[in-house]
């Protein structure tokens, strides 16, 4: 798993187009990854402008952006994140936290191992969105429902990558740790955890997809409040513009808690010389 | 892992050297430690690797350790630093016979072993274990790296340093723990020769210096001869063959002394191959 990630973590660094990457980021840094985006949108606004793409299908971004400004100004756009954005972060904290101190447990320890790990290598198997019947059932369409099924999605990739990250401390560092009379606690904060970390990075970027994915599929099931309501909402009434902003804004979202996973994994791996600077 | 980090954060900075005159007096670390192993057994899966060894060290004395590859070199040191532990047989340490104590023997690995995510200070630190206080660490880590002529590197990852200069970082990080046998499985063998004849020189001035019982494994008879007083050949898992070698210090290669010495042990090394 750790011979994985760094590989992944290796890769894309390497892989990208060095000529035109250093040509544009000697004179604009930091504008390169938005060149895409940037062409796609002058496509989509230009198509709809010319009548090529039905404003009933997809509305030009300058609509969707019109429908972004009135509802900013109306407090419904800033509420619905507001809320959406708590959902989120209070799923992913309880199922994070779950995961990090079951992973750690697990991966210390072979009787908590013994004990817990095929459960979770059973239930790991259910996709979560196949527990929304069972999740309306149970906590109707209130806030329990989006925090377990955002938890319960979460806690996986967490505690799997957690679990195989401290399993795969080499052995050897242990041992070194070990013979210089480092005892439990620091052998864990200088040697178990910094080796692990790269690992948790892993699981903990790839839950905060799964966050997101599931809170938009919960939110437009069950819920009167959030983006995913918003959008289902708007579809009722066919504001195909408000649909589109929720969807912009989903996407938004994600890149921000992406972009801060990623600020903080180059912080704390510094060492890793796949996190130099160029 | 962050608070970690700050607490050395800057000390290159602060504190880049301290020299020995102005740094606080080393703490009180075990005097060279001498060292008898009796019927020393360990067995692999049904096969005596080591076979009722015997073998006595005196404090301070540096012991060589040759054979060939898999006849059980590693194990016994491993056995030595309680490692692992002997299938029968008793190590004895200090005049007494006494147990081993947590610091009494340090290894050397073939590897040098440095935490990637710990500073190269931080990681001779290691060395100092858990007890001392963050101050007397940074101190004893910048001495240590002094000796072994990285001071100036302290701030620095591990995985920019060359092969030599990394053994070099192990080298700093077990003389930190003071210990009173320094345990050296080939830590040298993966160097250049020329490095690697420049580490010899450093070992031999380290261990004049502080005086440690030394036990190196090493697969190089010229290696051996340099620095050890004592060649120990491991044959059937024992002792077959213990050479004091009585050449001053600091020793020159190609006298006619070395080189029959080199011949002689060569020799005895050969006549088993054949
Ligand atoms: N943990 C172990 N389990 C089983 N066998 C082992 C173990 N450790 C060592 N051995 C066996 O013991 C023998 C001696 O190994 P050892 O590592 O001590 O050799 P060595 O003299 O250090 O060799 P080299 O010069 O190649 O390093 C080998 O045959 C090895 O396979
Ligand atoms: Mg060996």
């Amino acid at each position: 798993m750790t011979d994985i990630t760094q590989g992944i973590a290796y890769l894309p660094r390497k892989l990208r187009l060095p000529s035109i990457h250093m040509a544009l980021s000697a004179r604009i840094p930091g504008l390169v990854p938005w060149i895409v985006p940037a062409i796609i949108i002058a496509l989509w606004q230009a198509g709809a402008s010319l009548g090529l793409i039905k404003a009933e299908f997809l509305p030009a971004p300058s609509e969707v952006l019109a429908a972004g400004y009135r509802l900013t100004l109306s407090g419904e756009l800033p509420e619905n994140i507001a809320i959406s954005f708590k959902r989120a972060i209070s799923g992913f904290l309880v199922g994070g936290t779950l995961a990090f101190g079951f992973g750690l447990a697990n991966g210390l320890s072979r009787t908590t191992e013994k004990l817990t790990d095929s459960t979770f290598q059973m239930v790991r198997n259910i996709p979560n969105l196949a527990l929304v019947p069972l999740v309306i059932l149970w906590f109707g369409i209130d806030e329990g429902a989006k925090l377990f099924l955002t938890a319960f999605g979460v806690f996986f990739p967490i505690y799997i990558n957690t679990f195989h990250g401290v399993r795969n401390v080499d052995p050897q560092l242990i041992e070194m740790a070990r013979s210089y009379g480092i005892g439990p606690f620091n052998l864990f904060r200088k040697v178990v955890l910094p080796g692990a970390l790269p690992s948790i990075f892993v699981g903990l970027r790839y839950a905060l997809g799964i966050m997101w994915l599931t809170l938009i599929v919960s939110e437009t099931i069950a819920a009167t409040s959030g983006i995913g309501y918003m959008a289902m909402h708007a579809r009722e009434f066919m504001l195909v513009d408000i649909v589109v902003l929720a969807i912009v804004v989903y996407a938004l979202l994600g890149k921000l808690a992406d972009s801060a996973a990623r600020w903080l994994e180059r912080r704390t791996l510094a060492w890793n010389p796949a996190y130099h600077k160029i | 892992m962050l608070t970690f980090a700050a607490e050395i954060g800057g000390f290159g900075h602060e504190a880049p050297f301290i020299p020995p005159a102005i740094a606080e007096p080393e703490p009180e670390r075990p005097a060279a430690l001498e060292f008898a192993v009796y019927g020393l057994t360990k067995t692999f899966s049904g096969r005596n690797v080591l076979d009722s060894l015997d073998l006595d060290v005196r404090a301070g004395e540096f012991v060589a350790i040759i054979g060939r590859s898999g006849c059980g070199k590693s194990t016994f040191l491993r056995l030595l630093a309680g490692l692992d532990s002997p299938t029968s047989g008793i190590v004895a340490f200090g005049p007494e016979g006494r147990e081993r104590h947590g610091s009494d023997v340090r290894v050397m690995f073939q590897e040098p072993r440095l935490l990637p995510w710990a500073s190269i200070a931080e990681n001779v630190a290691i060395g100092a274990g858990d007890r001392p206080e963050p101050e007397t660490r940074r101190n004893q880590a910048a001495l240590a790296l002094g000796a072994v002529g990285l001071g100036d590197r302290a701030e620095e990852w591990p995985s920019v340093l060359s092969g030599g200069q990394k053994q070099r970082v192990a080298l700093a990080r077990a003389l930190v723990s003071g210990p009173g046998i320094l345990a050296l499985d080939e830590p040298l063998g993966a160097l250049d020769a020329l490095t690697r004849i420049e580490m010899q020189g450093l070992l031999e001035r380290v261990w004049l210096d502080k005086g440690f019982t030394a036990l190196m494994v090493t697969h190089d008879v010229p290696e051996a001869i340099a620095l050890a007083d004592r060649v120990v050949l491991i044959e059937d898992g024992r002792v077959t063959l213990d050479l004091r070698i009585d050449l001053p210090r600091p020793r020159k290669r190609g006298t006619p002394e070395f080189a029959e010495l080199e011949r002689e042990v060569l020799a005895r090394l050969m006549q088993r191959a054949s």
